[in-house]
């Protein structure tokens, strides 16, 4: 290129500067130059003048080319890597850089973040490359940015290039929690409530509270977006914005005459705080008859077994203490709710979706947080009343807005005459619109019927469709010199074009099939009627057909022959692949369709390939859906394990991924469920006796070096009182509602203050029901009674964070479940009818006195009473308590001889004993179940063995603890209980 | 008596829910709605012109219309300057001067927006034409600009759309026909009027691209009043045969009303 050259051999700056000029002016609109100039070198020359030259003009010009260059598409993100551009860019950007250059180097860094992220969908491995551009240095740079907008239109674009930054290239977990801790994150936020006060939505009333002048209107969605991207994932990072000081000081601003008005903001009241309610009332009865019913319409009796609390994760055996109300400040959560669906409502198009995605995140996370299993009392009716007014909200006003917003996605026709503005915002809407009714609706039965209702079926099916389309390609750009083929390896990689990843008309159609997969996978989850609208809509063929993965040479195929229509079959990116399972998982949840539909669509077979797949998060979705699709009503399992499934899963189990192993077991679980005996063998064989005993002892944890745990309770240091001392000192001090954790001026950093709030003693968590329940009853009281202003953000934050993240705990937790799997493996391996046969192949691998001693070590308390840190003693986790009390049923199921092994075990009988007066109802039947087949007579001959098995738990004051439960006050464990009490009285 | 009022559900605005069109109550006073202009405060009129005047790129007009109204002026002299700039070099078919204008503000403009970029090349092509036409009874070789110019510029974007092919088609015929021959629809490409709506488009770009307006409010009134009435008609709701703007001065004939 003439052009390059004579930016190579300029005589004079000037020269540089006008050769330069006329480069960029050649590159625009023509992507084949664009490539020339790659081979030629010619990022090597510009990258070069950008990060030596004097001249601001030239540098100037240097950036926009490079910024030309990467809105090339994925092909130029390798060479411009290489040639270490994005840093050079940043660090042209530390300095005391001209306006119009910093605009122009977020605009190339923005193009690059944009190329990189629609490489990293490409189904080739080798070209996943690693983009930072958010360094802590970076973060500062960005912050200075926004720091000094005054309210030009350069500075308005810079915001939205850097939020557009976020959104692009933010992926990765570690990176999210740097941006959330930064003084960046906070900026955003604050933007956002400067926008919400100067539209006139609320009166700010925090006089102490200094804003940010507010954005364009049109910069709106970009900063939520980016909020969205940096607390996706995280409970603790949504809570972080949430409670961040601005969000706060918008609502609790109101309260600064002592009376807490936030209650105008809530649904019943309509955001009512300017007078006139913004959002319609909606009248919520106060103790609403309403039934929920959980889990499974289809086994209705089932309901009874399910924790009537069941939450994703486990943290339903994870409670607070004292300090914390459980939920937080609810009536601040509510307002923010309110507050995110009147920006929702106020906004259109992609603007509405992201306001709509921030308070599902918000709405997700605070249900996440939500164990109201450890209120008491009075106080529960009021909390749970104000978490149903906020749900009840989002069902009338947030869902229908959601499934609205589905609809206009199906029905746009991408018009032709629109701007180019309008075509990109519809794109938006058409790839993001079911992924965000998704978020919205996922895990609440309640939000998925109200989503039906709004017709959310009927326009997720046809848009699930539309996406297997043939896909016209754009043909190519025409050239007058036949393009080099040749490509000489041995040039530098900043002269080699990379792959050009996959076609952005594909990657549409990629994203919005994930997405469509999404909102199904939402839909079905609880309801078995939406399962079978889904099926009448006929999209089953479809699920099938996107659990096929692209091949790996996928994109090279493509680009040999461009121009093509690209069939609807050829396969699928990794998100679509997930997705699909997500939604086969879901589907695959109702017995009728296992029988039906989803056997005729051949589902099984793609979902074994997957099993195989590279990706371990591919892995472990199939073997999701896997854990389905062997029940032992399912007409699948044959298939399955003639395909060698069994081995699969078994090596799958002995990886290190806790998720892989949970899910891997759990399908094993079902797989030897009323199997045959020869099945059972070889699932046994297959995982290795002394593996399952190493795992159901938790010994690769120990290995880890979490000793701490035993049989998979907790101990933690200090269940001490509170530190009174130091909350007065956070009350008295207004500024400490706000999060002075993160001061700027602080030199610790951001991840030095994961420190210092672990040192905060009263972040300390309880592990177990059982004390737990005991010792918050009167602490709770206190801490809800309290004026609102009291409820101390920082503390609450750094326990939701201490819940989320603490590695202990999570490590605790993986364990927990890993080992309920293993204990619930063995209980199906004992059920059915050669129950005697497969216990006396454990006795055979295992040993008996082995097999008890791990039973035993199930039960028995993992801290004495009267240790140092507790007054109770603390026993273990209940699920695993009700696994290990089942097995105990099911040997007492077997052959007389095994009950009498059993009933000689002194100290398992011994540990057994408190467990009959355990606070969850499940562990008492599981124990009265157990006894009901212990004192069962077999046949006359086994009469008076019988009697001395009475006689042996009455010795050990097992008797008294059932005669006990005769006044239970749940019906089920009261029956059994009678039922345990006849057979005693009958020997 | 009076005014009647249709209100029609409006949804693709956005914000704006509705529309009003303000109608008489019989046929025979509907010129009784200038008198209701009163209605609409003077300083939102006052708005409504300004904002056409700082996004269409009058900036000296923008000025002087600030200083009778007490409104505030424009706030960024410089850009509406770099778009007066690049109109006038549309206009005055400096087309290579406006492409690197276009460049100079954000070379995204164009990179991005290939059909607007095409536009462009193609006024620069026909400009060629037109000053080889301009020497009178050219040779085949005077054309050798215009097509080495084509070759280079235009044909790599053709093949991508049947549109590209077929525009950059017709162009090239100008060189075939002597200008005296020619049908109405090649002549259309030597008239000026196509440079002008070249140059709204570029001028929409570039607001566009600084995440502005890309339109003046006053043409999105009008287009929101054209659409009601269109509703109102498809509804059968009881009209006038013609409803005027009102945007005329009053004695003005109705049929002369601005139609946008």
């Amino acid at each position: 290129m003439p052009a390059l050259t004579d930016v190579r051999h300029a005589a004079s700056a000037e020269a540089q500067v006008a050769a330069l000029r006329r480069l960029k002016n050649e590159l625009v609109g023509q992507g084949k130059r664009k490539e020339t100039l790659v081979c030629d070198g010619g990022i090597d020359v510009v990258v070069d003048i950008l990060s030596s030259s004097e001249d601001d003009d030239a540098r100037l010009q240097a950036t926009l080319i490079i910024a030309t260059i990467a809105n090339g598409g994925p092909a130029f993100v390798t060479p411009l890597l290489a040639a270490n551009a994005p840093q050079v860019l940043l660090d042209s950007l530390a300095h005391d850089t001209p306006s119009k250059r910093v605009t122009a180097s977020l605009q190339a860094l923005r193009n690059i973040a944009a190329a990189w992220r629609a490489s990293q969908q490409s189904p080739q491995q080798e070209i996943h490359t690693r983009l930072d551009l958010f360094t802590r240095h970076s973060i500062e740079v960005f912050h200075d940015l926004l720091r000094q907008s005054p309210p030009c239109s350069a500075r308005m674009q810079h915001l939205r290039l850097i939020t557009d930054l976020i959104t692009l290239s933010v992926i990765s977990d570690t990176k999210k929690a740097a941006l959330s801790q930064s003084p960046l994150f906070e900026i955003l936020t604050a933007l956002l409530v400067s926008h919400t006060v100067i539209s006139g939505l609320v009166t700010w009333q925090a006089e102490g509270v200094q804003l940010p002048p507010p954005p364009q209107a049109s910069s709106v969605s970009h900063i939520i977006s980016a909020i969205c991207t940096i607390v996706e994932g995280s409970a603790y990072r949504t809570h972080r914005f949430f409670l961040s000081s601005t969000v706060r000081a918008l609502f609790i601003g109101q309260s600064w005459n002592n009376t807490d008005e936030r209650h105008l903001f809530s649904a019943r009241q309509g955001f009512a705080n300017t007078g006139e309610p913004l959002l319609p009332v909606l009248h919520i009865p106060a103790y609403g008859t309403t039934t929920y019913h959980y889990g499974s319409r289809a086994f209705p009796a089932m309901a009874a077994l399910q924790s009537k609390h069941a939450k994703r994760g486990n943290s339903h055996y994870v409670t607070f203490d004292e300090n914390l109300a459980p939920g937080g400040d609810m009536d601040h959560a509510n307002a923010v709710c309110s507050w995110l669906l009147l920006l929702a409502r106020s906004a259109a198009g992609h603007g509405r979706l992201v306001a709509l995605r921030l308070l599902a995140l918000v709405n997700n996370s605070v249900d996440a947080m939500d164990s109201s299993d450890a209120i008491v009392g009075g106080h529960r009716t009021e909390y749970t009343q104000k978490n149903r007014e906020r749900k009840k909200q989002i069902a009338v006003l947030g869902v229908p807005l959601a499934a609205k917003m589905v609809q206009i996605a199906n029905e746009s026709k991408m018009a032709e005459g629109s701007s180019s503005a309008q075509h990109a915002d519809d794109v938006l809407v058409k790839e993001q619109a079911c992924d965000v009714l998704a978020l919205l609706i996922r895990d609440f039965d309640e939000l998925q019927i109200a989503a039906v209702d709004a017709g959310a079926i009927k326009h997720v099916c046809p848009l699930l469709k539309k996406t297997f389309d043939p896909v016209p390609l754009a043909k190519p750009m025409w050239s007058a010199r036949t393009a080099g083929t040749g490509k000489p390896a041995d040039l530098p990689l900043t002269r080699q074009l990379g792959s050009r990843g996959l076609p952005s008309e594909i990657l549409h159609a990629m994203r919005c099939r994930q997405s469509a997969l999404q909102a199904l996978a939402a839909l079905a989850e609880k309801e078995d009627i939406h399962r079978k609208a889904i099926v009448e809509a006929g999209v089953v063929p479809c699920i099938f057909d996107a659990l096929k993965p692209f091949p790996s040479d996928y994109a090279e195929t493509l680009a040999k022959n461009r121009g093509q229509v690209v069939g609807p079959k050829d396969g699928n990116t990794t998100a679509v692949l997930l997705a699909a399972c997500r939604a086969a998982k879901t589907m695959s949840r109702s017995v009728s369709l296992l029988r039906t539909s989803l056997i005729d669509a051949g589902i099984a077979k793609p979902v074994f390939q997957l099993l195989h797949h590279t990706d371990p998060e591919v892995q472990l979705a199939a073997t999701d859906v896997c854990i389905n699709l062997l029940l032992e009503f399912s007409p699948m399992r044959e298939d399955l394990i003639a395909e060698g499934v069994v081995k699969t899963l078994a090596d799958h189990a002995r990886r290190s991924e806790p998720a892989l192993r949970v899910s891997s077991l759990w399908a094993l679980k079902h797989l030897v469920s009323s199997s045959p005996k020869e099945i059972k063998v070889k699932t046994i064989e297959e995982l290795g006796t002394g593996w399952l005993v190493g795992v159901i002892r938790g010994e690769h944890l120990q290995q880890r070096g979490h000793g701490e745990v035993a049989g998979g309770g907790v101990s933690v240091a200090g269940l001490s009182t509170p530190n009174a001392a130091g909350e007065q000192v956070d009350l008295l001090n207004p500024s400490s509602t706000g999060m002075d954790v993160d001061d700027p001026d602080d030199d610790q950093g951001y991840d030095e203050e994961e420190e210092v709030v672990n040192d905060d003693e009263d972040g300390e968590v309880m592990y177990d029901e059982l004390s737990s329940t005991h010792y918050q009853a009167s602490q709770l009281r206190s801490t809800i009674q309290q004026a609102p202003s009291a409820f101390n953000s920082k503390r609450y934050l750094s326990s939701v964070r201490e819940i989320e993240q603490n590695p202990s705990l999570r490590a605790r937790q993986d364990d927990v479940a890993v080992q309920e799997q293993a204990l619930d493996f063995i209980r199906n391996l004992l059920n059915g009818e050669d129950c005697a046969g497969m216990f006396d192949y454990l006795l055979q691998h295992i040993g008996s006195a082995k097999i008890f001693e791990l039973l035993t070590e199930k039960l028995v308390r993992v801290i004495d009473a009267g240790s140092s840190t507790s007054a109770r003693p603390v026993y273990g986790p209940s699920a695993l308590i009700i696994s290990t009390v089942n097995i105990l049923t099911h040997i007492a199921n077997a052959l007389p001889r095994h009950k009498q092994l059993l009933i000689a075990q002194k100290p398992l009988l011994q540990a057994w004993l408190p467990h009959f007066s355990h606070p969850d109802r499940k562990v008492r039947v599981a124990c009265v179940w157990a006894i009901n087949s212990l004192t069962w007579i077999d046949d006359d001959s086994d009469r008076r063995d019988a009697r001395a098995r009475a006689q042996e738990l009455r010795s050990c004051g097992i008797e008294t603890a059932v005669r006990q439960l005769i006044g239970d006050g749940d019906l089920d464990v009261k029956e059994r209980a009678k039922t345990a009490v006849r057979q005693f009285e009958q020997l | 008596m009076g005014r009647r009022l249709v209100v029609i559900p409006h949804w693709r605005e956005g914000r704006k829910r509705h529309v009003v069109l303000k109608l008489p109550r019989t046929h025979h006073n509907w010129q009784n709605i200038q008198a209701d202009n009163a209605l609409v405060s003077k300083s939102d009129i006052n708005w409504v012109i300004m904002d056409y005047l700082v996004s269409e790129g009058y900036p000296g007009a923008a000025e002087k219309f600030a200083q009778e109204t007490n409104l505030p002026g424009p706030v960024d002299h410089d850009s509406i300057q770099e778009r007066v700039q690049v109109r006038n070099a549309i206009h005055g078919g400096r087309l290579d001067e406006a492409i690197e204008l276009i460049n100079e503000i954000d070379p995204e403009i164009l990179d991005n927006d290939h059909l607007l970029h095409f536009h462009l090349l193609q006024l620069q092509l026909i400009e060629v034409i037109r000053s080889i036409l301009a020497k009178g009874s050219p040779a085949a070789t005077d054309f050798l600009p215009a097509i080495k110019f084509a070759t280079e510029q235009l044909s790599p974007r053709a093949p991508t759309d049947p549109a590209y092919q077929a525009a950059l088609e017709r162009t090239m015929a100008l060189m075939i026909f002597p200008p005296e021959k020619m049908t109405a629809e090649f002549k259309e490409l030597l008239n000026p009027t196509l440079r002008q709506k070249v140059a709204v488009d570029v001028n929409r770009a570039i607001l566009e691209s600084r995440g502005e307006r890309s339109e003046a409010k006053i043409r999105q009134l009008v287009k929101a009043r054209a659409w009601a009435e269109r509703e109102a008609r498809g509804a059968k709701v009881d009209l006038p045969a013609y409803v005027p703007l009102g945007l005329d001065a009053e004695g003005e004939g109705d049929g002369d009303a601005m139609v946008t």
